[in-house]
């Protein structure tokens, strides 16, 4: 190029250029990806469940805990009714919610609580007994 | 050929601020459409929280649903399906200056279907936010005039508030 072009400010102006223009394209590429890591992050927080979990979470420490007090076929017959109307419920926004109470043993129960939608699987055990809470 | 070189140098140069613009403003046109959702989302989290602030939790069974709860607003609603004047109040000081629609969806056992009323109607906008509540009503808590009267078994309720800015 030397032997054809005599002046070659030419060159070097293409050259420096084109590392600025790298540099910039870098830059705007690196501000877009951080915009976006931001949004996918804070949007991944807002969707998740939080409420409709906590939600059963109450329902399985505190409105059970209402019929403590009946005998056990009473207390498992109406803990299973609360769960089918929760299914059915649940089902309706296309996601499975239960809370499933299975062994009741005087004053305490243990409950099952279960929330699948297709992005978040969350599953947790409770005992509960009157007076002291769940753990 | 030096003409040559600047013509080339002109259009490597206009060429990579093309590259460069469309980098830039790629990430403009993916953020717009969840802007809404950002936005959004504070809406949701009051109404969330208000439904959260209404539920009422007894501490003993001869506790009384006040008429401002949840419960108690389902406690009092008879054919017409029209909640109390208290509740309606206290909801729409929490939620103001939001507008609202409240659903009241419970799970029929002998169809298996889910059955919907709407207590207060209006028409949301197209960018209203939905938050619900599930509350469990004792069916020796019904009085006569409900429409739940009768039931021997734990009623299912989920309480649907529908948000949005007038």
């Amino acid at each position: 190029m030397a032997s054809v072009i005599k002046d070659e400010r030419g060159q070097m102006l293409v050259f420096f250029s084109l590392v600025v223009a790298t540099i910039l394209a870098y830059l705007s590429v690196l501000h877009a990806q951080n915009i976006l890591a931001g949004i996918e992050s804070s949007r991944t927080l807002m969707v998740f469940p939080k409420e409709e979990i906590r939600n059963l979470k109450v329902i399985g420490e505190k409105n059970i805990m209402m019929f403590i007090d009946d005998q056990e076929p009473d207390f498992m017959n109406k803990t299973s009714k609360i769960s089918d109307q929760i299914k059915l419920l649940y089902a309706r926004k296309g996601v499975y919610g239960d809370v499933i109470a299975f062994m009741k043993s005087g004053e305490c129960y243990s409950v099952n609580i279960t929330y699948v939608s297709g992005e978040v699987e969350y599953s947790d055990q409770l005992y509960c007994c009157k007076g002291r809470g769940c753990v | 050929m030096k003409a040559q070189a600047f013509t080339l140098e002109g259009v490597m140069a206009s060429l990579l601020l093309l590259v460069v613009l469309y980098s830039f403003f790629q990430s403009t046109i993916v953020i717009s459409p969840m802007w809404s959702e950002i936005t959004d989302a504070q809406l949701k989290l009051i109404g969330y929280d208000t439904l959260k602030v209404l539920d009422f939790y007894r501490t003993s069974s001869s506790d009384v649903y006040p008429n401002q709860s949840l419960q108690g607003m389902i406690l009092g609603l008879n054919d017409t399906f029209k909640p109390n004047q208290d509740f309606i109040y206290a909801l729409e000081r929490m939620i103001y200056p939001a507008d609202y629609t409240l659903e009241l969806c419970w799970a029929n056992l002998s169809t298996n279907d889910v059955e919907c009323r709407t207590l207060v109607d209006k028409k949301p906008t197209p960018e209203a936010v939905a938050a619900s509540r599930i509350i469990v009503i004792d069916p020796r808590e019904f009085n006569e005039s409900s429409p739940f009267y009768g039931l021997n078994y734990p009623v299912v309720f989920e309480v649907r508030l529908i948000l949005w800015r007038p």
